[in-house]
C-alpha cells in the first residue's frame, strides 16, 4: 500500500505541475474577474501579487524577541518578522502536532496491541470502537476545551484522543487480518504465543497500520488547527482565527498554505521513513 | 516405535448447510523413517488428517499419538511444509530459516550453523540475505524446506508442498527432499493428489476417499527412481490401480466409439 505525496514517476510530478499552474491561473482569472465587480475584492479573493505583498503585514503575529519589536511595542512591518511570526506559528502548533501525535500512537498503538493480545477482548472492543469511529471526532473538541481550557494541553489531548481512536481501529483490524498461515507456521516451528505476537503480530501489522497511520497524521494537522481556532493564544490556527477576524483574506491564504506545506511535507516524511521500515513489503 | 499411530480418528466440521464428517474412523500406523504419501481427490479429507497429526484441529473422536504421545496441539517436534507460502515476509532467508531454533532457544553462533548448513542443501546460500519478495515461488519453497528440516523434528507433515510449482521445479524439489530425507532420516507424511508424484517419492501410499482410508499400499520400486519407472510394468499397474481408485482410470478408452 502506497500513501501520500509521494512521487514515483516524472509522468505524476508534471501532472501535479500542471494542476498547480491551473490552480494559480484560475486564482488569478477569478481576482481579475471579482476585481471588476465587488466593493471590498481583497475581502473576498485577493490577486496573488496581493497576497504576496501581505507577507509583511504577518509580522503582527509576531510576539517580539531576537531583537525585533512587535508591532503593537512600535515595531515595523517588514518581510523577515513576517516570516518570524509564521515560523513561529508553525513551531507551536508542530509542537502541539507533535505531542498529540506521540500520545495517539501509544495510546492507538500501544493500546491495540494490548487489546489485541487476547482475540477475545479484541473482538469484543471491534463494536464499541466502530460506534466511536462513526462519530465526528472533531465534534469533541468543545468537550475537550471545557475540561482542558484553551491550553496545549486541551490541544494535545485531543490530538491524542481523536488520532488515538483512528488509530486503535487500524490497529485491532491490522491484528485482526494477519493471515493465519504465518501464525500456524510459527505456532508449529514451536513459537510461544508471546513469540508468536513479538515476530509475527507486530512486523506483519505495518503495512496495514501504514495507511491508517498516514490517516491519523492528516487528521491531526487538522485537529491542531481546530484546537488553536477555538481560543489558544498562540500557533498557526490562531493567526489564522485573528486574520478571519479582519477579514484579511491574503493573509488567510499564506498562513494557509504554510499550514498544507507542512501537513504534506509530514506526510511525505513519513512515507519515506514507511518505505524504510517496510522495504520487505511486495 | 511408531511414528504415528491413530485410532478411530473421526473429524467433524459444523458448516452452515449442517455436519460434515471429514474424516470417518481412520485407523493408520507410520513406522519412523518411512516415506508416506496420503493420495486421494479434493476433499476426500487428506489435509484434514495433516492438520489433526500436527495439532493444528482437534479430532472429534479417535486418538492420535507421536512418538507414543498424544497430540493435542502444535510441536516443533512434529514439521509442517504447508501448501501456501509462508515464509514470513518481513524476515530475511536465514531468519526465517532459523525460526524453529529461535523459538527453542538455541543460540545465534549454533543457529548460524545449522542455517547455514540447510541452505547449503537446498542451494540458496548466496540468498541467506535476500528478502523473501526477492525470491521465486520454488525458491521460497525451497526456504519453507529448510526452514522445516532446520527445526529437526522428528515427523515431517508436508501438505501438497510443490502443488502451485510447474513441473521442472516440482521433479528438482523432490530429488531435494529425497536427499534430505535420506540424509536425516526422518519420518515424513506427504500429502498430494497427483499419482506420478506418489510414486516418485512414497514408500508407501495410502489412499483416501470421503473421509476414509480405501487403499494402503507398499511402493516396492528402488531408488533412486529415474523416468525410467515409467515404462516398468509393475509401475504402470500400480499407477493404472490408483488412478481407479481415484476414479480416474481408462476415462479415456471408456469413451465410446464414435
Amino acid at each position: 500500500m502506497t500513501f501520500g505525496t509521494h512521487l514515483r514517476t516524472r509522468h505524476e510530478a508534471r501532472w501535479l505541475m500542471l494542476a498547480g499552474v491551473g490552480l494559480i491561473a484560475t486564482w488569478e482569472v477569478a481576482a481579475l474577474l471579482i476585481a471588476g465587480q465587488a466593493v471590498r475584492p481583497n475581502s473576498i479573493l485577493p490577486s496573488i501579487p496581493h497576497t504576496l505583498g501581505a507577507f509583511s503585514e504577518l509580522s503582527d503575529y509576531w510576539p517580539g524577541g531576537l531583537g525585533i519589536k512587535a508591532t503593537q511595542d512600535g515595531g515595523r512591518q517588514t518581510v523577515v518578522a513576517g516570516i518570524l511570526a509564521l515560523g513561529y506559528g508553525a513551531l507551536i502548533t508542530g509542537m502541539r502536532l507533535v505531542l498529540g501525535m506521540a500520545l495517539a500512537t501509544a495510546l492507538g498503538v500501544g493500546g491495540g496491541l494490548l487489546i489485541g493480545y487476547v482475540p477475545a477482548i479484541r473482538r469484543f472492543a471491534f463494536s464499541p470502537l466502530n460506534l466511536l469511529g462513526a462519530l465526528p471526532l472533531i465534534a469533541t473538541l468543545p468537550l475537550f476545551a471545557f475540561w482542558f481550557g484553551a491550553t496545549t494541553q486541551g490541544a494535545v489531548l485531543f490530538i491524542g484522543f481523536g488520532a488515538g481512536i483512528t488509530l486503535l481501529r487500524a490497529t485491532l483490524n491490522a491484528v485482526e487480518n494477519i493471515p493465519r498461515r504465518y501464525i500456524n507456521n510459527a505456532r508449529v516451528l514451536g513459537a510461544s504465543s508471546w513469540m508468536v505476537y513479538r515476530t509475527i503480530i507486530v512486523p506483519g501489522i505495518l503495512p496495514e497500520l501504514r495507511g491508517g497511520m498516514a490517516i491519523a497524521l492528516t487528521f491531526s494537522w487538522s485537529m491542531a488547527l481546530a484546537a488553536e481556532l477555538i481560543g489558544i493564544q498562540d500557533g498557526l490556527g490562531r493567526m489564522m482565527l485573528l486574520a478571519l477576524r479582519f477579514s484579511e483574506v491574503d493573509r488567510m491564504i499564506l498562513i494557509g498554505a504554510v499550514f498544507v506545506a507542512l501537513a504534506a511535507t509530514t506526510v511525505l516524511v513519513f512515507d519515506r521513513l514507511a518505505d524504510r521500515a517496510i522495504k520487505w513489503e511486495e | 516405535m511408531s511414528a504415528v499411530n491413530v485410532t478411530g480418528l473421526t473429524v467433524r466440521f459444523t458448516t452452515e448447510t449442517g455436519v460434515t464428517t471429514a474424516l470417518d474412523h481412520v485407523e493408520l500406523d507410520i513406522p519412523s523413517r518411512e516415506f508416506v504419501v496420503l493420495i486421494g481427490p479434493s476433499g476426500c479429507g487428506k489435509s484434514t488428517l495433516l492438520n489433526a497429526l500436527a495439532g493444528l484441529l482437534s479430532p472429534t473422536e479417535g486418538t492420535i499419538t507421536s512418538a507414543g504421545e498424544p497430540v493435542d496441539g502444535p510441536d516443533p517436534r512434529r514439521g509442517v511444509v504447508f501448501q501456501q507460502d509462508t515464509t514470513f515476509p518481513w524476515m530475511r532467508v536465514a531468519d526465517n530459516v532459523g525460526y524453529g531454533l529461535r523459538a527453542r532457544g538455541v543460540p545465534a553462533a549454533e543457529r548460524n550453523v545449522v542455517v547455514e548448513e540447510y541452505l547449503e542443501a537446498v542451494g540458496l546460500s548466496d540468498q541467506r540475505h535476500a528478502w523473501p519478495k526477492e525470491l521465486s515461488g520454488g525458491m521460497r519453497k525451497r526456504v519453507a524446506i529448510a526452514t522445516a528440516f532446520a527445526a529437526d523434528p522428528t515427523l515431517l507433515l508436508m501438505d501438497e508442498p510443490f502443488g502451485s510449482l510447474d513441473f521442472v521445479t516440482r521433479t528438482r524439489l523432490h530429488d531435494l527432499l529425497l536427499a534430505l530425507w535420506q540424509r536425516t532420516g526422518k519420518t515424513i507424511v506427504f500429502v498430494t493428489h497427483d499419482v506420478d508424484e506418489a510414486l516418485a517419492l512414497a514408500d508407501r501410499i495410502v489412499v483416501l476417499s470421503q473421509g476414509a482410508v480405501v487403499d494402503d499400499i507398499d511402493v516396492p520400486f528402488a531408488r533412486p527412481r529415474t523416468d525410467e519407472l515409467r515404462r516398468d510394468s509393475a509401475a504402470i499397474d500400480l499407477r493404472r490401480h490408483l488412478l481407479d481408485r481415484l476414479g480416474l482410470a481408462d476415462q479415456r478408452t471408456d469413451l465410446p466409439a464414435a
